[in-house]
């Protein structure tokens, strides 16, 4: 049990707590909207989760202290809880029960097939990711990659009437990796900014089904 | 000023939205909201996580300390949260047995990127806690007994990495892999 958890969680009351579990949720359903699924909904997980069971699970593993929180270098513990989530969500996505394809393995036969094999690890790169993959990941990593092209240009098509959004989303694309530095760019007052998130994010929400149907 | 990378991967673009849009500040309504659009309950929601969390959540506080779960050697810890033959658990890690056999045996000789990089394969693999991985090197030694054996393993002692590379079953460009870690670490 992580006492620390438990005591910044019991500390709250329970409007409080509620508010941070429909923020958790929120996040959960913003981050499964932009994974590919093979269920083709982003709130029916594979492996039988769901947005709820995700939720759950990142706040008992911290609080049963399955994943420790150590309030000094993480002092936000709903930054800690979303960054659980992340771990959670992921992993699903690269589960082999998400691939609605099976690979058939054959010789590389093309040094483009999308196989790396790197021996030395690259300075800021994480060495995993150089090792050989399976065929299985590799598709995947293609499956979610087209999905992600799809969704974010679906999202350009379905903002043409805010150009606000579409301002900020090139903002991104120029480099802009900081809300104040996009709001700067624009010459626009950060709040806008957020606003502007918040309104993509639920589009994010919409488009996703549209999508995954193509 | 610094020169800015311009940013090609949608997946990039889109993770930020989701990190940024958390940031915003969302009123209580337009929370529910947004999770009814997606799909969700935020009632269910709130009551499911609730009924989860109560037990935690009501322990007593004069209840002693839980104590720490007790550090075991890494392969103990990988075969208790897998429940797997360390053969399986050595193929998903993409590494032989003997490999991990030796990390278990000379924790205090693992160099730190050694231990993410384990830390990093278990969690990607397995889903499993990396301080769970990362406890396991931590824990005292010596052992009395191996991690998969039922009697003491004899005396020895190890230089460094080098021995666990000398004992570890690695194929040659494995170990060069594992080489480079530890030796880009002392950079």
């Amino acid at each position: 049990m992580s006492q620390e958890a438990r005591a910044a969680l019991a500390q709250l009351s329970d409007d409080a707590l509620q508010t941070l579990i429909l923020e958790l949720g929120r996040y959960a359903l913003s981050v499964s909207s932009r994974l590919y699924w093979r269920t083709g909904n982003a709130t029916d997980l594979p492996r039988g989760e769901t947005v709820d069971s995700i939720v759950s699970k990142a706040l008992t593993q911290v609080l049963s202290g399955e994943r420790r929180w150590n309030p000094q270098t993480a002092p936000d513990l709903q930054k800690y809880l979303m960054g659980v989530i992340d771990s959670l969500l992921s992993h699903l996505a690269q589960h082999k029960d998400n691939t609605t394809l099976r690979a058939v393995p054959r010789a590389a036969a093309h040094p483009d097939d999308g196989r790396e094999v790197v021996l030395r690890p690259t300075p800021g790169a994480t060495a995993w990711h150089q090792e050989p993959q399976d065929p299985e990941s590799v598709l995947l990593q293609h499956e979610q990659t087209a999905y992600e092209d799809r969704v974010l240009q679906h999202l350009l098509d379905v903002s043409q009437d805010d150009p606000l959004v579409t301002q900020i989303i090139q903002a991104m694309r120029d480099g802009h990796d900081k809300p104040g530095e996009v709001a700067t760019a624009l010459g626009r007052p950060v709040s806008d900014v957020y606003n502007a998130m918040k309104r993509l994010d639920r589009k994010m929400m919409r488009v996703r089904q549209d999508v995954q149907e193509v | 000023m610094p020169e800015r990378k311009p940013v090609r991967e949608s997946g990039t673009l889109l993770q930020r939205i989701s990190r940024w849009s958390s940031d915003a500040d969302w009123s209580t309504a337009e929370l529910r909201d947004a999770l009814r659009q997606g799909g969700v309950d935020p009632d269910h929601l709130v009551r499911q996580v609730m009924s989860n969390l109560q037990p935690l959540l009501q322990a007593s506080d004069t209840a002693p300390e839980t104590k720490r779960e007790v550090s075991r050697p890494l392969l103990v810890a990988l075969r208790e949260h897998t429940q797997l033959a360390p053969s399986a658990i050595a193929e998903a890690m993409e590494v032989p047995v003997t490999f991990l056999s030796v990390l278990s045996r000379y924790p205090s000789a693992v160099p730190e990127p050694w231990r993410q990089e384990v830390a990093n394969r278990a969690e990607r693999q397995f889903n499993m806690a990396p301080h769970i991985v990362l406890d396991a090197f931590a824990a005292p030694l010596p052992y009395e007994l191996a991690a998969s054996r039922d009697t003491p393993y004899a005396s020895d002692t190890v230089r460094g990495y080098e021995d666990l590379l000398e004992r570890s079953g690695l194929r040659p460009e494995a170990k060069l892999f594992w080489q480079a870690l530890a030796v880009d670490a002392t950079l």
